[in-house]
């Protein structure tokens, strides 16, 4: 009777010696993103152990509007994150639950999938360790997990983290998975820019010259350029993703009246005054501008460009190098646009806002009618 | 007795479930070792080129595309969907690896510098070609072919830019090389060494001097640079 099975079992083992191990059981990836492929591939881009799935999103957005995250359960992240201002707060510093001000402006949550460094500083390497940082921050929601872990359990979350992640058991890793899952799928790509790009849209004559200027860095005597995307790169409009190449001294003060920037993450002086260039998509809802919401409007932002830049020994050289005119050597690096120019530029940057992404429901906040 | 036959040959069959017949493909191991001169290149360190300028750069990133290895017979293999960014990865080297190459004796290899012009413009996400990897300049004007973000001291102690950022279509070079031996891809694996030389994109047949001439971007003067990378800028070490 063995005899019978062994050249069976062979045969099997022979037929079977060459496929891959079975997969590990993962959970249904369900969620579709669907960018559009000029922001780039993204796939690549999603931790392989956070997967976006619908029940993970759904959990990461109650999450995100959970004021029970906060200390005194007035604040979640959505209060300095606000849907209708592009995910900012409006504010130059924004105020936490002991009404302390922060040192940074809060930024806009948008099309994160294309970053690989947060905050103004890029101190932080993950949008899961970004999540959790704010929480526990002191002058921010300013709350310990122990305690916050109960509340929602209180709550009766663990449904929903054992829907998302097949257990009841709620961790500060699971919450910050969540809440990463929701931040990554805060996709922008329905402005009137991208309906342009799509075809769908014909730009006026002020915005298609805005739009050339943009990026178009200057030649005198050849080329007028606004010099905006050799930092703000393609319709992602956001710094280079790769280590810190993405992080720019924008010529904002001297060598003496500098904040550190980048330097306090690398320790390293020639990143003084190094700071994240932020995706422009919704400029025009997320005033004021600047790691310390210096500027009030864009015409203030794109004069201090023009003319406005400080010299300092870390400014970025694609700024030194970036004139409408012939400038001498170590001049205060000027651009010399036109006001007509500049008006284009502003229009485009208006292009920049999406409607769509402000008023999707799937990134409101659920409590909406509960508890605000 | 009948069963003991079938066992013996659905053993041999299990020995020989996982053995290939004798390779018709390998691989190929294309590796790039970045130089500013003699010395092996590191970001942030001063270099002088020919025309005496002292600079150092940040950036370093070359687009090759389109490789194609040749026989002596005249037939040719291309490798397919074949954009390849290349840029000082582990110290100053990076690593290309090439899959399915057919086995034989080769004679030359050759590719180009910069991406060829069907998928330049396509927006299509091809081999290394991505919008968002810091080579776009906008999908009407392609991708940067080399890009390097530098600066140097100039004669009055200003802080100044090398800035050097070229494309278009009349910038793709193609590079052609024939090995001092021919290449023999069989059993083994081949390995190729290429060296790129950061001084010699400054050196000939247009000597580059910063003081006069130091940001490249879709300019006139961004050609001298195309003519200068087509020229000694790669070469084959073995």
């Amino acid at each position: 009777m063995q005899h019978r099975i062994l050249p069976f079992v062979l045969f099997l083992l022979a037929f079977g010696s060459c496929r891959p191990s079975p997969e590990e059981i993962e959970p249904e990836i369900d969620f579709e993103l669907s960018p559009p492929a000029y922001f780039g591939s993204f796939n690549e881009r999603i931790p392989e152990d956070n997967p976006i799935t619908s029940k993970g999103f759904e959990l990461g957005r109650m999450l995100f509007y959970e004021k029970k995250l906060s200390g005194d359960n007035s604040m979640s992240c959505g209060s300095c994150h606000e849907q209708n201002k592009a995910f900012t707060d409006g504010k130059a510093f924004s105020t936490g639950i002991n009404g302390q001000n922060g040192e940074v402006s809060s930024m806009s949550l948008v099309n994160l999938l294309w970053a690989e460094k947060f905050t103004w500083n890029g101190k932080v390497q993950s949008v899961e360790e970004q999540s959790i940082e704010p929480i526990r921050n002191p002058i921010e929601l300013h709350e310990n997990f122990e305690d916050a872990i109960k509340k929602l359990e209180e709550a009766g979350y663990e449904r929903l983290f054992q829907e998302a992640f097949e257990t009841t058991k709620i961790t500060e890793d699971l919450i910050a998975k969540a809440l990463a899952q929701f931040q990554r799928a805060l996709i922008s790509s329905n402005s009137k820019y991208d309906q342009y790009l799509r075809g769908e849209y014909e730009p006026t004559s002020s915005e298609k010259r805005g739009e050339q200027l943009f990026f178009t860095h200057p030649i005198p005597g050849q080329l007028r350029g606004g010099n905006c995307g050799d930092c703000h790169l393609g319709p992602l409009t956001s710094g280079a993703i790769d280590d810190f190449q993405g992080f720019h001294n924008n010529g904002l003060d001297s060598d003496e009246n500098m904040d550190e920037g980048l330097m306090s993450v690398t320790g390293n002086s020639a990143d003084k005054g190094r700071f994240k260039t932020p995706s422009l998509r919704n400029i025009a809802l997320t005033a004021p501008y600047m790691h310390d919401g210096r500027f009030q409007s864009l015409e203030e932002v794109i004069e201090h460009y023009d003319n406005g830049i400080h010299q300092s020994s870390t400014l970025d050289i694609l700024i030194i190098e970036g004139s409408n005119e012939n400038q001498a050597a170590g001049d205060r690096p000027q651009l010399f646009l036109t006001d007509q120019e500049k008006e284009d530029i502003l229009a485009f940057l208006h292009m920049l806002t999406d409607q769509v992404f402000i008023n999707n429901p799937k990134f409101s906040n659920p409590y909406e009618n509960e508890n605000n | 007795m009948k069963i003991t036959n079938y066992s013996f040959f659905a053993l041999a069959l299990l020995f020989f479930a996982c053995q290939d017949d004798m390779p018709k493909t390998t691989n190929l191991q294309l590796e790039f070792a970045h130089k500013a001169g003699i010395e092996d290149f590191e970001y942030g360190r001063m270099y002088e080129n020919i025309a005496g300028n002292r600079f150092s750069l940040r950036l370093w990133r070359t687009y090759i595309s389109d490789v194609k290895l040749l026989k002596s017979d005249g037939e040719i293999y291309s490798v397919p969907n074949s954009y390849h960014l290349i840029e000082p990865q582990n110290l100053n080297r990076f690593t290309l690896n090439l899959s399915d190459i057919p086995t034989g004796t080769y004679e030359s290899i050759q590719y180009y510098i910069g991406v060829t012009d069907e998928e330049n413009l396509s927006g299509q996400l091809v081999g290394d070609l991505d919008p968002s990897n810091n080579m776009a300049w906008n999908w009407t004007t392609g991708y940067k072919f080399i890009r390097m973000d530098g600066e140097f001291e100039d004669n009055e102690g200003n802080r100044r830019g090398v800035v050097v950022h070229i494309g278009t279509n009349e910038n793709l070079k193609l590079q052609s090389f024939t090995f001092q031996n021919p290449l023999i891809l069989g059993q083994s694996e081949g390995h190729i060494l290429f060296e790129l030389d950061l001084l010699e994109a400054f050196k000939s047949p247009h000597t580059i001097d910063f003081e006069v001439l130091n940001d490249f971007q879709f300019n006139n003067e961004a050609d001298l640079i195309g003519e200068n990378y087509a020229n000694g800028f790669i070469k084959l070490i073995k």
